[in-house]
């Protein structure tokens, strides 16, 4: 599986049994992403599965938030684009694509003493009028995603009195109200404890098998990663050096190639999924 | 959707009427809140009338109108950039409008004195002036931080007050002494015509300010947040910059500048009402109308034979406060 060539649609990891075939509603085209004068990505083209959970890994720098940001139109590429259904993301008026995807960046600040349910009703912003109250609707998606995340005993409390775990999951039903098919995650797990990290990320996993939502995230922990997604992006410095299936990806050819580690590549009786377990840092 | 914010608001709004009624009373001519009332609607003794209706009531009003409007400003500001330590005298205001006025001072008089209007709209001019250089200079990659358009405006505000000092040197002592009374803010003695200018422009420009309240919110939760949500943030933050920028620069040029009201005003009423802008405008706004009538019915009753400015009373107690909110400040 190392270094596949990722083409800029068509069916990746040809022969494989894995479900994830992409099929192209959710792709980078030739795009180049940067900042000031230094370019992260260049020329990466890559579809993601609909209807799947995606993590995107790699090293400190090698790019994975930036991609994110990219299809979240939080940044605009240098070149090519982001597409959604065939649209280039960051041309879309800003209103339409909150109201087909829905983004949380790192470490969302919320004003000084907002409520959990004021914050949740803000993720219907991008479907509300200027004027008026909330509608049904509105009420409804509130209340649900409160409930799937089970923040609906704290919908009064104020959000910054929340411990982190709670913070995000309350985070996470804001974005959920927004209605969207497809959710963005940038580092959902960081700085959570272990506890905080599982109950967050089997939130996704239920989402994504419950309601079919899209979940795109990056994540930090490979065997996290690895348990909680069927698709694996492995990048680094910018290039996509694998994609596909956890147990396809998460190899030690991989891990001494994206990570600079030797490591066994066990499997998890409980899940099947590879367990990375990094032994030496590789000398170069 | 609770309805303690409206409530506060009516409260406050009462709570303004009647302060209103107390001070147009209070003076060297004293006039019980009865007899005020009767005045306003027309059944007093003549010199009443003369002295709530024509000398004091507009003294009030335009005290309150200043202070709405800079109260607005300030919280549409610090709604923009997420800040609480901002005031419009940050980006520029005062410290412009200050140069405009001073510019024009040192014209010959048939110029300066050619129009009523002369003065204030060089003071809207120079506060606008000096806004538009912040911004210019705070404009990197596509648009303007929170941090870089604050620190941007206090080197532009020393500046421009370098630029105040070069020009005080040529003035003679009349014209200096004046300069530094109009800097230091004042609502006396200006008659009707300030309110017939800021009254209509508050009209249109509160229910617009009004109608951003929620946008305000979600920009409360940063760049990255509120474009998830759908807000076209530059577009946004530079519309409501530039109404902030308005209500101020106005505000300024009818009364010179009285500073602290921006930063206060909002503060009290966010601990009042709480952090959302469908609140918090209106809160802002009374709150900031109530400060500066206080100010000024305190300025003119308490030192006797002196009058001190509005703007001086508002500094005395807004200073303190200041370093109190920064005290308190996590940053």
């Amino acid at each position: 599986m190392k270094g596949v060539g990722v083409g800029s649609s068509g069916p990746q990891g040809a022969g494989s049994k894995s479900a994830e075939a992409p099929d192209g509603r959710l792709r980078f085209g030739d795009v180049s992403l940067g900042y000031r004068d230094r370019l992260i990505v260049e020329g990466l083209s890559l579809s993601l599965p609909w209807g799947q959970v995606t993590a995107i890994i790699g090293p400190n720098g090698s790019g994975k938030s930036t991609l994110l940001r990219a299809l979240a139109r939080l940044m605009r590429p240098r070149a090519g684009a982001a597409y959604l259904d065939g649209h280039a993301i960051h041309t879309l008026p800003t209103r339409e694509v909150a109201k087909r995807l829905a983004v949380l960046p790192q470490q969302p600040q919320a004003p000084e003493g907002l409520t959990v349910r004021e914050l949740v009703e803000y993720g219907r912003f991008p479907l509300r009028r200027t004027l008026g109250g909330l509608t049904r609707d509105d009420r409804q998606a509130v209340a649900e995603a409160l409930e799937l995340t089970g923040t609906t005993d704290l919908s009064g409390e104020p959000v910054s009195s929340l411990s982190g775990g709670q913070r995000q999951r309350a985070w996470i039903a804001m974005a959920l109200a927004q209605g969207t098919e497809l959710l963005l995650l940038d580092e959902p797990t960081t700085f959570l404890d272990m506890a905080h990290q599982l109950e967050v990320l089997e939130l996704l996993k239920r989402l994504n098998a419950d309601q079919g939502r899209t979940v795109v995230m990056v994540l930090h922990d490979l065997g996290l990663a690895s348990r909680y997604s069927h698709h694996l992006v492995a990048l680094r410095e910018g290039r996509v050096v694998t994609t596909g299936a956890p147990a396809e990806v998460v190899t030690p050819a991989l891990l001494r190639e994206v990570f600079e580690v030797e490591a066994d590549v066990v499997v998890d009786p409980r899940s099947g999924a590879p367990i990375c377990l990094p032994y030496a840092v590789l000398s170069r | 959707m609770t309805l303690r914010g409206p409530l506060t608001n009516v409260v406050l709004l009462l709570v303004l009427a009647a302060a209103l009624v107390i001070a147009l009373g209070l003076g060297f001519f004293h006039v019980a809140p009865a007899d005020v009332l009767r005045a306003l609607f027309g059944d007093a003794t003549a010199q009443q009338e003369l002295v709530v209706g024509q000398l004091r009531l507009p003294r009030a009003l335009l005290a309150v109108l200043v202070g709405a409007a800079l109260a607005l400003s300030g919280t549409l500001l610090q709604g923009v950039t997420g800040n609480g330590l901002a005031d419009p005298g940050i980006v520029g205001i005062h410290a412009g409008a200050g140069v405009g006025v001073m510019l024009l001072l040192v014209l010959p008089v048939s110029v300066r004195e050619a129009s009523a209007l002369a003065q204030p709209v060089a003071a809207f001019v120079g506060a606008g002036a000096a806004a538009l250089l912040v911004y210019g200079f705070a404009f990197k990659d596509g648009g303007v931080t929170a941090t870089r358009l604050l620190l941007v405006g206090v080197g532009v505000a020393a500046g421009l007050s370098a630029v105040m000092l070069l020009l005080a040197l040529r003035m003679n002592d009349q014209v200096f002494a004046y300069a530094v009374a109009w800097q230091s803010g004042s609502v006396a003695g200006k008659g009707w015509a300030p309110i017939r200018v800021l009254a209509p422009l508050l009209a249109a420009l509160v229910p617009l300010a009004l109608l951003q309240a929620r946008r305000l919110d979600v920009l409360g939760f940063g760049r990255d947040v509120a474009t998830g949500l759908g807000v076209a943030v530059e577009r946004q933050r530079l519309g409501l910059l530039a109404l902030s920028v308005g209500l101020s620069a106005s505000a300024v040029a009818l009364a010179g500048s009285i500073s602290f009201v921006g930063l206060i005003a909002p503060h009290m009423a966010r601990s009042i009402v709480g952090p959302r802008h469908a609140n918090l405008l209106p809160s802002a706004a009374l709150l900031g109308g109530l400060l500066v009538l206080v100010a000024d019915t305190a300025g003119r009753t308490l030192f006797g034979t002196t009058e001190l400015p509005a703007g001086v009373m508002v500094a005395a107690v807004g200073a303190p406060y200041f370093l109190y909110l920064l005290g308190r400040s996590k940053a």
